[in-house]
């Protein structure tokens, strides 16, 4: 059975998820818009393996992973493996947040694999960027929410969601 | 005496958070296993009063180690805390005999009262 959920409501789900989460787990409050990103960036990002085969990442300027970090901690000193360990732990619950809004709208079960953290921007072969929300935080720190899907194979293969022609998802 | 905590979470975060979240009180967090295969292990030489436990971590997922560890100790109590809170996954830590499940994130008040609830069952 295939489900189909807009690219419309999958971008309100991951803008509403994201914004709710990062101001409860982080204390900041993010908008959209702002410029491109500047100076060092991360990226923590994750793979969906059951439901929605794709992969989701939030990249940011450091400024942001280390005031969501200090806000956590509850700390001012803080090191670039706090900053790893927290960025990971808050992602996850962006993501299980937006796990659980997919499964109200499809009943279908979406799990993840353990959120994984980079420096720069997460390139994933044999995916392309569908969906790109740009941010701004109250301090002015940037950040992209990006959801990557596989490119489509010679062969016609296909594994996870894509946009059609109509511009909807189609998750298996 | 405190009561003997053992958390379940690959995530350092999560451990750091919830050991600040119980200082002052009368839980005392006595381990923290990174995978399920640890927890496994690590139940049988600790006898933690209670467990909680993340969903989604490497290698065995939260759900099959909480269904490990009460196929072979029944009375064990565990508590689930994680983010993915919907039906299906919230039944199935149900149907396995997790005694509670708490969605990330969660404030002080919410687990404590959590774990209280729980260790007050017989």
């Amino acid at each position: 059975m295939e489900t189909i959920v807009s690219r419309a409501e999958l971008e309100a789900m991951f803008d509403q998820t994201l914004q709710e989460v990062t101001c409860r787990v982080g204390g900041i409050r993010l908008h959209q818009g702002g410029a491109p990103l500047e100076g060092e960036v991360y990226t923590v990002y994750v793979r969906f393996d059951r439901g929605l085969h794709s992969s989701l990442c939030l990249c940011a300027e450091k400024s942001m992973f280390l005031r969501l970090t200090r806000f956590m901690m509850r700390r001012e000193e803080v090191t670039h493996q706090d900053m790893e360990d927290f960025a990971k732990e808050y992602f996850n619950v962006v993501c299980g947040h937006i796990a659980a809004k997919l499964y109200e709208t499809t009943q279908m079960a979406y799990r993840f694999s353990v959120p994984g953290f980079c420096s720069g921007r997460y390139q994933l072969e044999g995916h392309e960027e569908q969906l790109v929300l740009s941010y701004s935080g109250d301090q002015d720190e940037g950040a992209q929410m990006i959801h990557l899907i596989p490119i489509e194979t010679p062969s016609g293969d296909w594994a996870g969601l894509c946009a059609d022609q109509a511009g909807s998802l189609a998750l298996d | 005496m405190g009561k003997r905590i053992m958390i379940v979470d690959d995530s350092r975060a999560l451990a750091f958070q919830v050991s600040g979240l119980l200082e002052d009180t009368d839980y005392e967090v006595v381990a923290c296993c990174q995978t399920g295969e640890d927890a496994i292990a690590e139940y049988e030489n600790i006898w933690p009063d209670l467990v909680t436990m993340d969903i989604i971590m490497p290698g065995m997922d939260g759900l099959e180690t909480a269904h490990a560890i009460l196929e072979e100790h029944p009375s064990a109590k565990i508590v689930m805390l994680s983010s993915l809170a919907y039906d299906e996954t919230l039944h199935e830590a149900s149907k396995i005999g997790a005694k509670a499940f708490v969605c990330k994130p969660f404030d002080r008040d919410e687990l404590i009262n959590t774990l209280e609830r729980v260790l007050a069952e017989p």
